[in-house]
C-alpha cells in the first residue's frame, strides 16, 4: 500500500494557526457544521446571502416564469416582462428555490446568517412557507423529481461532509427518511488531496427525465481535484453503482442538468479551470461532444432546462453582476431578462441615500452596513452584497442610491477608510414612500494631507468565484474603502494565471489609475511549503520568471525544489521588490506552529531576498520572526495587504490590512515602491499612526555617537477604541502611552534610553469586541522600525540569531521528512540554500558574541 | 486500509502492546462528530456554552487510545518531535475548511519521549484526555493526548 501523505500545502489566508495555544486563537467559522468547504466552497459552491440581483432560476412548470432568489428572498420573475414578484419573506436569506411539477410547491435554502442552512417550502396556494430541516446542518441544492414526488439535495450529513440524499415529499412535507445516495468515504487512491480533504464530496444532484437516476458532482474516486460528473441511480448507497460521465475538474460550478428528453446534458465548463470564464457547454448524456452554447469572457452558470425543452435558463455576469438570460436552443439566440420591477409581499418603500464627504461638500464613495426592519441586509441591484471576513453584510456605494426595501426601521452603518468618523444613521421607511437620506462623513485625520498613502499590497482581482470583476470595480471599491494604491497580484489558480493578460501593462501604473488612485499589478508565487511571495516590479511574467507550478491535478506531491530563494533571487535580478505574503498569523510564535506559512522567511530573510514581509490580518504572533530578523540587523519591511479576492462574495475586503506609505506626497508607482524600499511604512487594520523616532520616519536611520537617548514623538487616531500604545525597543516593551479619554487618539512624546545599535517601533492595538466596523479580529497598526546605530555599531543579537538558527534547523527537518523530494540533488541543492543562510546568522552570531551581546 | 476509510462506529478493541497495554482504536470521526461552537470573538455577549462534549466523548476521557491523523511539529529537533498538533487534516483553507476545534488534539510524548517527524498518517497511542483546557479565559484545547508512541505506517 502506498504512504499516505499530507503535502502541507501552504495555502493563502490561514484562518487558524495551530499552536500549543492554539485554541486560544481568535478564530471565526461560518457554516460550522461543514467540514468542507473553506473560503473557496462558501463562495463557488453556496449561495450568497442576500444577493441583489437573481440567483439560482428555477423554471415554473408552465414554464412562463422563473423563481429566482433576489434581495434573500424568493421571487417569481415573469421572463417576458421583467416583473418580479416577492414570494417568501421571513427570517434567514433564501436561495436556491425548486419548482414542483404540479406548480403548488416551491421548496428554497435557508442560510441563517452564516451559522447554518435549512430547508423550507412554499405552499403557492396559500403563500405560507413551513420549515422542513432547520438544524446545525447545511443544505444545498434541492431539486424535485420530474414526478414532484421526492427532493434530491445536498447535506453536510452525518459528520459534516457533504453527501447527496433523496427523500419522499408529500404534501408540503416529507414522507418517509432520506435515503443516502452517498455516504462519507475516502475513495482517492490513499493519498491526500491537496487544496480538498480526503473525504469525498458529493454536491450538485440533478435528476434524470426517468426518476431513478441522478447526475451529481463527486469526487469519488478521483485522487485529485474537486470532482467529476457522475450519473448515480437515486438509492441508498446508489455512488457506488455510479459512472463518470464528464471527466472534468468542475470546481464546484458544473451544476450539471439533464434535458427534459434525456439525450442532453447543459453545464457550466471551464473546461477545467484552463479557460478564465466558464461557457453553457452542452454534451450528450453520455458526456461526449461537448458544444459551447454560450461563451465569452464572461461566465455562463447554474443553467436550468424549461419543461419543454427547448430553452436553458442561465446566469450571466457578461454585463456585471448576475442576471438572467434565456437560450432558445431552436434559434439559438439569447434574450437577457432583466428585472424591471419588484412587487412586494410585504409593505415596502426606498431609500435614496446620498454620502457626502463633509469636507469638499461632494458625494464620495463608501461601504454601506445595512439593516432592515426584518433584521435582513440588503444591497441596491446595481451594488454587489458582500459578507466581509467579520461576517458584516455590506455593499460598496459611490455616494448616490436609491433602491427598494422592507418598511419599518432601518439601522445604516456608513463607513469610508480608516480616516473617516463611522457614521451610523437610524430612521423608518414608510410604506410606498422614499425616504431621502444624506450621510455626511467626517474626516478624522488626513494622511494624505501629512504625505502618507495608503494601498494595499496583496489584492486579487479574481479567484475562479462566479462574480465578474475587473479593474474598474478595484478602483471603485479601493475609491470607496479609501485606498490610494491597489497592487492586484496575480497567481496562478487552477490550470491558468488568473488575469494574466492584464500583465500586458507590467508593474507599471494601469492606465485606468487616476490622480486620487493608483491600479498595479503585482505577481504572487504560490509553492508548497516553503511559503508564498510576491514580486513587485519586475516585468516579466511569472511563466518567464520561473516553473510555476498549476493545477489541482499534478502529480501528488510536488517536489521541494526549487527554493523560494531560487525564484527571489531571479525576480531581484530583474529589479523587483520581493514579499513573504501572507506569512503568519495568530497571536504565538509561528516556531511553536509548524512554521507557519512563511516557512522558508528566515531563509530568505538572511539571504537578502525577502525586502518585506506582508500582514494580511492582525497578528501578535508574526511579531516573533520579524522581530528576530530586525535584532539580527535585516532590514525587513513590514507591509500590509488583506489577500482579499475581490470576486468571491464571502470574503475580506479590500484594504482592511492596508500599508501606509510616506511618499513626500506623490501617487506614482515609482514613489510608492521607492517609500516601500526605504521602510517608510507602517501596517495597519484601522488606528493611524505618525510617528518620528529620533526625527527620523520609519525605515529612518538615527546616529548615536554614544549610548544616550532618543525621543518618539508622534500622534495616534483611531475610529474605534483601542486597549494599547507601545513602545518596542529591540522586540522589548518599553513603554506604554496614555490614550487619550475615548481611547481613539494619543498625542505622545517619550525618550527612549539607547545602549547599543537596535530599533523602536511603535505598536496600536485594539480588542476583537470593539473591532466594528473594521474588517479585523481585532484593531492593529505598528510602524516599520526606526533604526538606530550606537557608535556605528552593527545590529547585532546573538538569542536572535540562535532563534533564526533554530527555525532554519526545524524547517529543514520539516523539509526532510518531505516524501515528493524527487532525488537526492534537488534535496542538496535547497538545503544548500538553507546552510547558506544558517551561515549568515552564525556570521552575526559571532559578531555579537564578540561585542558581548 | 484508507485513512479514515469508514465512519467510526463507536471503538474497536485493539490489540496489545510489547508493553501488553491495550489501546482502543478511536478517529477524528467520532472525536469531532458533533458541532463545538467557540464563542464568536466579535460579539462581546458571547460565552462558552457549556457541556458541548457529548457524554459518549468524555467517557474516553484517561482511556488508552489509538488514533491515526497528521503531525503539526511544536517541537521538532534532529531527535524527533516531543510536542505535536494531531490534525484530522491538514490546512486546506481554499476549499477545505478550517480545523474545528475537536478535529485535533495536542500531543506530548511521554517522558521526554521522541517520535519521528513525517508528513505521513501518523498512528499516536496513548492516554486520552478529554475536557477543555482554559488558557488566558478561552479554550486552548480539547483533546490532549500523552503518548507512548508515534508510529508511520511505512516505518513500522
Amino acid at each position: 500500500m502506498r504512504p499516505r501523505v499530507i503535502p502541507l500545502v501552504t495555502l493563502a489566508i490561514a484562518v487558524v494557526a495551530l499552536s500549543a495555544d492554539a485554541g486560544a486563537q481568535w478564530t471565526r467559522r461560518p457554516y460550522q457544521h461543514s467540514r468542507y468547504g473553506g473560503n473557496y466552497m462558501h463562495s463557488y459552491h453556496f449561495p450568497p446571502a442576500p444577493s441583489s440581483t437573481p440567483w439560482a432560476p428555477s423554471w415554473s412548470p408552465d414554464d412562463r416564469s422563473l423563481a429566482v432568489a433576489m434581495s434573500g428572498s424568493i421571487w417569481r420573475l415573469d421572463i417576458d416582462t421583467g416583473a418580479a414578484v416577492e414570494l417568501t419573506a421571513g427570517a434567514g436569506y433564501h436561495s436556491s428555490p425548486t419548482w414542483s411539477a404540479d406548480g403548488r410547491w416551491i421548496v428554497y435554502t435557508v442560510d441563517a446568517g452564516g451559522k447554518a442552512i435549512g430547508l423550507e417550502v412554499l405552499d403557492l396556494l396559500t403563500n405560507q412557507s413551513r420549515v422542513l430541516d432547520s438544524d446545525a446542518a447545511n443544505y444545498a441544492d434541492p431539486e424535485f423529481s420530474p414526478d414532484g414526488t421526492r427532493l434530491a439535495y445536498t447535506a453536510s450529513l452525518p459528520n459534516g461532509y457533504f453527501n447527496v440524499f433523496v427523500r419522499g415529499f408529500a404534501n408540503g412535507s416529507w414522507s418517509g427518511e432520506p435515503v443516502a445516495v452517498t455516504s462519507d468515504s475516502t475513495t482517492n487512491s490513499g493519498r491526500e488531496r491537496p487544496y480538498f480533504t480526503a473525504q469525498d464530496m458529493h454536491i450538485s444532484p440533478a435528476w434524470l427525465p426517468n426518476g431513478r437516476e441522478l447526475l451529481l458532482v463527486s469526487n469519488h474516486g478521483v485522487d485529485r481535484g474537486s470532482g467529476r460528473v457522475r450519473r448515480v441511480p437515486a438509492v441508498a448507497a446508489g455512488i457506488d453503482r455510479s459512472t463518470v460521465v464528464i471527466d472534468e475538474q468542475t470546481l464546484y460550478q458544473a451544476a450539471p442538468r439533464v434535458s427534459p428528453d434525456g439525450h442532453h446534458i447543459a453545464r457550466s465548463s471551464s473546461r477545467g479551470g484552463t479557460r478564465s470564464w466558464s461557457a453553457l457547454t452542452l454534451t450528450g448524456i453520455d458526456g461526449t461532444a461537448p458544444v459551447d452554447l454560450v461563451a465569452g469572457d464572461f461566465d455562463v452558470f447554474m443553467p436550468r432546462w424549461s419543461a419543454d425543452g427547448r430553452r436553458i435558463a442561465y446566469l450571466t455576469n457578461a454585463s456585471g453582476l448576475p442576471q438572467v438570460a434565456i437560450y432558445d436552443l431552436e434559434t439559438q439566440r439569447v434574450r437577457n431578462v432583466p428585472v424591471t420591477s419588484r412587487n412586494w409581499k410585504r409593505p415596502a418603500g426606498s431609500v435614496a441615500l446620498h454620502i457626502i464627504d463633509d469636507t469638499t461638500g461632494k458625494p464620495t464613495a463608501a461601504r454601506v452596513h445595512l439593516t432592515a426592519s426584518d433584521g435582513r441586509a440588503y444591497a441596491p441591484p446595481s451594488r454587489l452584497a458582500r459578507v466581509n471576513w467579520a461576517g458584516d453584510r455590506v455593499f460598496h456605494s459611490d455616494g448616490g442610491e436609491v433602491f427598494e426595501l422592507p418598511a419599518g426601521p432601518l439601522t445604516l452603518d456608513v463607513v469610508k477608510g480608516f480616516e473617516y468618523e463611522p457614521a451610523r444613521v437610524e430612521t423608518t421607511i414608510e410604506p410606498g414612500q422614499q425616504r431621502d437620506l444624506t450621510v455626511r462623513l467626517r474626516r478624522i485625520a488626513d494622511l494624505r494631507a501629512a504625505q502618507w498613502l495608503s494601498g494595499s499590497t496583496g489584492a486579487h482581482m479574481h479567484g475562479g468565484g462566479l462574480l465578474r470583476y475587473d479593474m474598474k470595480d478595484l478602483l471603485f471599491q479601493a475609491a470607496a474603502e479609501d485606498v490610494a494604491v491597489v497592487n492586484n497580484a496575480l497567481a496562478h489558480q487552477e490550470r491558468r494565471i488568473a488575469d494574466d493578460e492584464l500583465f500586458a501593462w507590467g508593474s507599471a501604473a494601469h492606465p485606468l489609475s487616476t490622480p486620487d488612485r493608483l491600479l498595479m499589478l503585482g505577481q504572487e508565487y504560490r509553492p508548497p511549503f516553503h511559503g508564498h511571495v510576491a514580486v513587485f516590479g519586475d516585468r516579466r511574467r511569472l511563466t518567464e520568471l520561473f516553473p510555476v507550478t498549476i493545477g489541482y491535478e499534478a502529480p501528488p506531491p510536488p517536489t521541494l525544489a526549487p527554493s523560494n530563494t531560487a525564484f527571489l533571487a531571479a525576480a531581484k535580478s530583474g529589479g523587483a521588490i520581493t514579499s513573504y505574503v501572507h506569512a503568519f498569523s495568530g497571536e504565538t510564535d509561528p516556531m511553536s506552529a509548524g512554521l507557519g506559512l512563511g516557512k522558508a522567511f528566515m531563509v530568505d530573510a538572511a539571504l537578502g531576498l525577502a525586502d518585506t514581509i506582508e500582514w494580511a490580518a492582525a497578528s501578535r504572533g508574526a511579531f516573533v520572526p520579524w522581530y528576530a530578523a530586525l535584532n539580527n540587523g535585516l532590514r525587513v519591511t513590514a507591509i500590509g495587504g488583506e489577500d482579499t479576492i475581490s470576486n468571491l462574495h464571502i470574503m475580506r475586503l479590500l484594504g482592511c490590512v492596508r500599508t501606509y506609505v510616506h511618499t513626500n506626497g506623490e501617487l506614482t508607482a515609482d514613489a510608492w515602491w521607492q517609500g516601500v524600499r526605504r521602510g517608510r511604512t507602517f501596517v495597519s487594520t484601522g488606528p493611524l499612526l505618525d510617528v518620528r523616532i529620533g526625527d527620523q520616519l520609519p525605515g529612518g536611520d538615527v546616529s548615536l555617537s554614544a549610548p544616550g537617548q532618543v525621543e518618539v514623538r508622534g500622534t495616534l487616531r483611531s475610529a474605534t477604541p483601542l486597549q494599547r500604545l507601545i513602545i518596542v525597543q529591540d522586540g522589548q516593551e518599553v513603554a506604554e502611552l496614555p490614550l487619550d479619554a475615548g481611547r481613539r487618539s494619543a498625542t505622545f512624546s517619550r525618550v527612549v534610553p539607547v545602549s547599543r545599535s537596535g530599533w523602536i517601533h511603535v505598536r496600536a492595538e485594539g480588542t476583537p469586541n470593539e473591532r466594528f466596523p473594521l474588517d479585523t479580529i481585532y484593531a492593529q497598526a505598528f510602524t516599520n522600525p526606526v533604526w538606530i546605530a550606537v557608535g556605528g555599531q552593527p545590529v547585532r543579537n546573538s538569542a536572535a540569531a540562535d532563534y533564526a538558527l533554530k527555525w532554519i534547523d526545524m524547517l529543514q527537518l520539516m523539509a526532510d521528512a518531505w516524501p515528493g523530494w524527487t532525488n537526492a540533488a534537488e534535496k542538496q541543492s535547497v538545503f544548500g540554500d538553507f546552510e547558506r543562510a544558517r551561515d549568515e546568522y552564525r556570521r552575526r552570531r559571532a559578531d555579537a558574541v564578540a561585542r558581548g551581546w | 486500509m484508507r485513512w479514515f476509510a469508514t465512519v467510526a462506529i463507536g471503538c474497536v478493541l485493539m490489540g496489545t502492546t510489547g508493553l501488553g497495554q491495550a489501546y482502543s482504536q478511536v478517529d477524528f470521526n467520532k472525536l469531532s462528530n458533533y458541532d463545538y461552537e467557540l464563542p464568536d470573538p466579535l460579539d462581546p455577549t458571547a460565552k462558552l456554552v457549556p457541556n458541548q462534549i457529548p457524554v459518549a466523548i468524555k467517557s474516553l476521557n484517561g482511556k488508552m487510545v489509538a488514533i491515526e491523523g497528521f503531525m503539526l511539529p511544536l517541537d521538532l529537533t534532529p531527535q524527533g518531535v516531543s510536542v505535536f498538533m494531531l490534525n484530522a487534516n491538514l490546512d486546506m483553507c481554499y476549499f477545505g475548511a478550517p480545523v474545528r476545534m475537536n478535529e485535533w488534539i495536542l500531543v506530548t510524548m511521554k517522558g521526554g519521549k521522541r517520535a519521528a517527524f513525517t508528513h505521513l498518517a501518523t498512528t499516536v497511542k496513548g492516554r486520552l484526555s478529554v475536557g477543555e483546557e482554559i488558557r488566558n479565559g478561552r479554550v486552548a484545547s480539547v483533546y490532549r493526548l500523552e503518548a507512548d508512541s508515534a508510529e508511520t505506517e511505512g516505518r513500522r
